[in-house]
């Protein structure tokens, strides 16, 4: 077991003799990679949130069955992926072909998913914001300004050029930004 | 960018253009199913696109959470305000530096480390700048007039009660403005001394133990940004324990969270409004009292979102063993030197062709 398992486990113990409060560390650590984990299945954001709520109240409740040196990260995303069947199963009645089209792609990137996130710390994430910060403007704005909904559209009218275009902007910044991460091909 | 991959991210984030049918969908269905390397691309890019999205976005209030936890129904779950001093303040000052490294909202060191190398030394009341890269591009340090008596100079006497309603002036748990003696003062001849601490209306607490002091300040006038450019609000605070003997631990913290709307609303809804909050930031400090004693200074930064109507800024002192059994009571405990600084971060990198301040003006409130 490693320091930072070490840490973990030490804080899972506090808070299942009773100290809630050191739930919070346990929240602040892994939310940002609970969230991204999320956010690479589902589609609506605000849907992201409540899931990651729901997944870390879960975990909190079933924190006794956690292992000591199990990778907590990993844990977290085994609960996710229950409530993320859960939440498809009651999405699947009231969605159009481009729905069932996003949920069909998340059952089959499952696997790949979870394997890019496996050993994978919160650090990388907080690191992304300094490589976000150092795009060229342009592809700055891009990213700033995410791929969701509407944006892509506002974003081509505002820069002058297509929807297409921009998505080619944000696949670029992505290329800079797994070099800046020191990660080549893999995110 | 291979053509299916662009339809597949098209298809994935919800865009309703791009005249994909449902035979575009399947054909790139299928290919999903059958193409490993197909897949990895995909993966590649919703992990990108997903860890942008989740990094600079602030992160959910967390109420079920924070009720489930025991930490009060308000969903105010560790970031700020009084739940946070009393539940959470530890957590934040356990570790030295702490209240800088903990990610708030979208804001981390990293991005301030970034464009440090290219920001520039405050000036009381003016902006200077310097182009880079682009004439159009400036780095600028503007020290806001908004931010009011934040010496405590102003007059001494105690602050008002409860949370301000109006721009400029402090209020909050008892605390008062006092004559420091030599020893004491920092730049001026008065500081703000903590007294008690007090519960919430609306929300009584049989032992509060921070005295939490508010002033909101004005950012619909702020010295405007390029487009080109994000703009960054610091919060220093100067935090002394004057204690000449070691005592219970003391927990110190400023707050920096900016909001939309008028300040008024938020005070009838206080504390439970604080979970609209656009991006928020703390540091924090412990102390025990005792020798040497030193002014410490608390710094703390939020990029500022073009809704932003106004900032709070948040003083607090805490004693957490002495709130368990009545209200923690104060009066060694003062801060001074309350500064808001606006900086705008330039696209980087390097330093191309310095100019004169007068490129300043150019620099226009981001719409």
């Amino acid at each position: 077991m490693n320091a930072d398992e070490a840490d973990i486990s030490t804080l899972v113990r506090r808070v299942v003799r009773g100290e809630s409060g050191g739930y919070l560390h346990l929240v602040r650590r892994f939310e940002l990679g609970l969230r991204s984990y999320l956010a690479c299945q589902v589609y609506c954001s605000a849907d992201v949130d409540d899931l990651a709520q729901e997944v870390f109240i879960a975990a909190y409740r079933d924190l006794k069955s956690f292992r000591e040196g199990e990778d907590f990260g990993s844990w977290l995303r085994g609960i996710a992926r229950n409530r993320l069947l859960t939440y498809f199963r009651s999405q699947r009645r009231r969605t159009g072909a481009l729905e069932r089209f996003q949920q069909e792609a998340a059952c089959v990137l499952a696997g790949e998913v979870e394997a890019s996130f496996q050993g994978e710390g919160g650090e990388r994430m907080e690191r992304l914001l300094g490589c976000i910060s150092k795009l060229p403007d342009r592809l700055r704005r891009v990213v700033r300004s995410g791929l969701r909904e509407e944006k892509p559209a506002l974003l081509a009218e505002e820069l002058g050029t297509s929807v297409a275009a921009i998505y080619q902007m944000h696949y670029r910044a992505g290329k800079m930004l797994r070099e800046c991460l020191g990660t080549g091909a893999s995110f | 960018m291979d053509s299916d991959l662009l339809l597949f991210l098209r298809a994935w984030t919800g865009d309703g253009g791009g005249g994909r049918g449902e035979e575009d969908l399947g054909r790139v269905m299928e290919r999903l199913h059958r193409d490993a390397a197909f897949r990895k691309a995909c993966v590649e890019e919703i992990r990108l696109l997903s860890s942008c999205e989740v990094v600079q976005r602030a992160a959910p209030r967390w109420m079920a959470l924070s009720e489930v936890l025991g930490l009060g129904e308000s969903g105010d779950f560790g970031e700020d305000g009084r739940e946070f001093a009393d539940r959470v303040m530890s957590n934040l000052v356990e570790e030295e530096g702490a209240g800088e490294r903990v990610r708030k909202g979208w804001f981390s060191w990293g991005q301030w480390s970034a464009a440090a190398a290219g920001l520039i030394l405050g000036v009381l009341c003016t902006s200077v700048g310097w182009a880079i890269a682009s004439p159009r591009v400036v780095a600028t340090s503007t020290r806001l007039s908004t931010l009011g008596d934040g010496s405590f100079e102003a007059g001494a006497g105690r602050l008002p009660s409860g949370f301000p309603i109006s721009y400029g002036s402090w209020s909050g748990d008892e605390a008062e403005v006092v004559e420091a003696n030599e020893d004491l003062r920092r730049g001026g001849k008065r500081v703000l001394c903590f007294l008690r601490a007090e519960g919430d209306p609306g929300r009584p607490k049989s032992s509060p133990a921070s005295c939490d002091v508010y002033q909101v300040v004005d950012l619909r006038a702020l010295p405007a940004v390029s487009p080109q450019s994000d703009s960054i609000l610091e919060l220093s605070v100067e935090f002394r324990d004057a204690r000449a003997e070691r005592g219970e631990p003391i927990q110190f913290a400023c707050f920096l969270t900016l909001f939309s709307g008028r300040p008024q609303d938020f005070a009838e809804g206080w504390p439970a409004r604080q979970g609209e909050r656009l991006v928020s930031a703390s540091a924090g400090w412990k102390s025990e009292g005792g020798s040497p004693q030193v002014w410490k200074t608390l710094t703390t930064r939020v990029m500022v979102p073009p809704e932003a109507d106004f900032a709070l800024v948040h003083l607090v002192a805490n004693n957490p063993r002495s709130g368990r059994v009545g209200p923690a009571v104060f009066g060694q405990q003062f801060a001074d030197e309350v500064r808001l600084v606006l900086k705008t971060q330039p696209v980087l990198p390097v330093v191309e062709k310095p100019s004169g301040p007068s490129d300043t003006a150019r620099v226009g409130r981001r719409e």
